[in-house]
């Protein structure tokens, strides 16, 4: 029999968080961690087949790597925004596929070994995805799920009711409070698409490849490209 | 897919159902509850109409009725505002009560006009979640007996469901203008900071003195911040007409490069 944490008692470990009054997002990704025993956790919002926001993140390991998602469309939280459905890796480096390889490559480089993504649901629209790290390989139990689920739902309902409250036209305050909003994807993208006279859509496209053909972390050329200090052509 | 992931996609597929029934919208609600109501009362010269306040707690208009003579009454009853289902929102307490004796003091319109039609006694409850009044739930039959006390707690029973359903879904029709609220935000932010970076390579300036330059032209020029990113992304304005604000916007300057035009965000 599958037990489920309930929403009250997950509301009742968040609240308990000092950060809980500044920095909720982030509680809430520190919350799951503590309730699941998974390493890391991070919240995202996407919309239009692409994401918008990293809102949350429990550590630093889990920001580097959903910042590579975020920045790259790729990985399970964008698998799991798209398809509305969980999308679970349980052996990042050696799954059988050749999906998300930027993702995996940072994944590798912090010891990330497992990801797990869950959408954020509203109605029936998808919002977002609950993203779950672990750094051993293997599949989660199924206690692991149903509390994921419960964790998505408690945050789908968070981020409506943040934003409810925010003044009209403005993003709300909970929703900015990650630490490195990667704002310098758009700035280089626009960036590289003057230098090279290409539309946005193959900037990125010639920033990936730069980063792989030169071996560099894609975050460094990102912010060096947006910061003026690189040209790549 | 691995037993896990099915499992989190069948409780999902649950949710979804769910909200997918929340959201088929409040008339298959309001009507299922009528149809509820006149099967579980079980006299057929019933008939059962709803009222329903706006979202301020203003304004009644009548909801759902279970046939048009019933849709009628309960319009007199706001037009003239009296009756039991007006009494029953305003007072929060339920009104059962027969038409024939004693009724023509206490609605002097109604009471006449419900008797033309037929109508010789009625129940009105209200529908109330917590301390908030929404609505009425009315019962209009031609049998003058009251309702009996089991079939006026059924009653309030299905006025109770029916105010729960009517509040989610305004829950979820509120949360809805939210969601799209944030979204145009955070994908203004996009197309600001796509539009900070042509500029930015354009004049051979900071991505901070870029915003400067765009914040300045929208202000200048009365244009959202948003619309003139998204002109700089399309090539309609260029880096160059920024650069000197003087310059009218259209008139025609050299593009950086031809491809410009072919950029979209």
């Amino acid at each position: 029999m599958v037990r489920k944490i309930e929403p009250e008692r997950f509301a009742q470990i968040a609240a308990a968080h000092d950060e809980w009054h500044s920095n909720p997002a982030r509680v809430l990704c520190v919350a799951c961690v503590e309730v699941l025993g998974v390493a890391g956790a991070g919240l995202a919002l996407m919309s239009g087949g692409r994401s918008l926001d990293l809102i949350g993140v429990s550590d630093a390991a889990t920001e580097s790597v959903e910042q590579i998602e975020f920045m790259l469309d790729e990985g399970p939280c964008v698998g799991a925004y798209r398809t509305k459905s969980p999308v679970f890796d349980a052996n990042l480096a050696d799954d059988g596929t050749a999906r998300w390889p930027e993702f995996r490559r940072g994944a590798a480089a912090v010891g990330v070994r497992a990801a797990f993504g869950f959408p954020l649901l509203f109605d029936r629209i998808c919002i977002g995805a609950l993203n779950l790290f672990h750094d051993q390989p293997g599949a989660l139990t199924d206690d692991q799920v149903a509390d994921a689920l419960v964790v998505a739902q408690f945050a789908s309902r968070s981020v409506v009711s943040w934003q409810a409250d925010a003044p009209p036209g403005t993003i709300a305050w909970q929703l900015e409070q990650a630490p490195s909003r990667p704002v310098e994807v758009y700035q280089a993208t626009g960036r590289i698409s003057v230098q090279a006279g290409v539309s946005l859509d193959d900037a990125l496209v010639l920033l990936r490849a730069y980063a792989f053909s030169h071996d560099l972390p894609i975050k460094d050329v990102i912010v060096d490209v947006a910061a003026g200090r690189l040209e790549l052509a | 897919m691995s037993l896990a992931e099915h499992q989190g996609t069948a409780e999902l597929d649950e949710t979804r159902a769910n909200a997918g029934v929340a959201s088929r919208g409040l008339t298959v609600r309001t009507n299922q509850i009528l149809e509820l109501v006149t099967a579980a009362i079980g006299i057929e010269s019933s008939a059962v109409s709803i009222l329903l306040a706006d979202r301020d707690g203003g304004t009644l208009h009548e909801r759902a009725s279970s046939n048009q003579a019933v849709r009628a009454i309960a319009q007199f009853e706001l037009q003239y505002e009296e009756g039991p289902c007006v009494e029953a929102c305003r007072t929060g307490l339920a009104v059962h009560a027969g038409l024939l004796h004693d009724a023509d003091a206490r609605w002097p319109h109604f009471a006449p006009y419900a008797r033309d039609v037929g109508v010789r006694s009625v129940s009105a409850l209200p529908m109330r979640v917590e301390t908030e009044v929404i609505g009425a739930l009315s019962l209009f039959s031609a049998e003058p007996e009251p309702r009996s006390p089991e079939e006026q707690q059924l009653t309030q029973a299905f006025a109770d469901i029916a105010a729960i359903g009517i509040l989610q879904e305004r829950a979820l029709q509120e949360g809805h203008a939210v969601l799209t609220q944030l979204q145009a935000a955070l994908e203004s932010r996009i197309v600001i900071e796509q539009a900070k970076g042509i500029i930015a390579q354009g004049a051979k300036i900071s991505v901070d003195d870029a915003f400067t330059l765009l914040r300045a032209y929208a202000r200048n020029h009365n244009c959202r911040l948003r619309q003139t990113a998204c002109d700089v992304i399309d090539g309609t304005l260029s880096t160059d007409a920024l650069t000197s604000p003087r310059r009218a916007r259209n008139v025609s300057a050299p593009a950086i490069t031809p491809a410009r035009k072919a950029r979209r965000g």
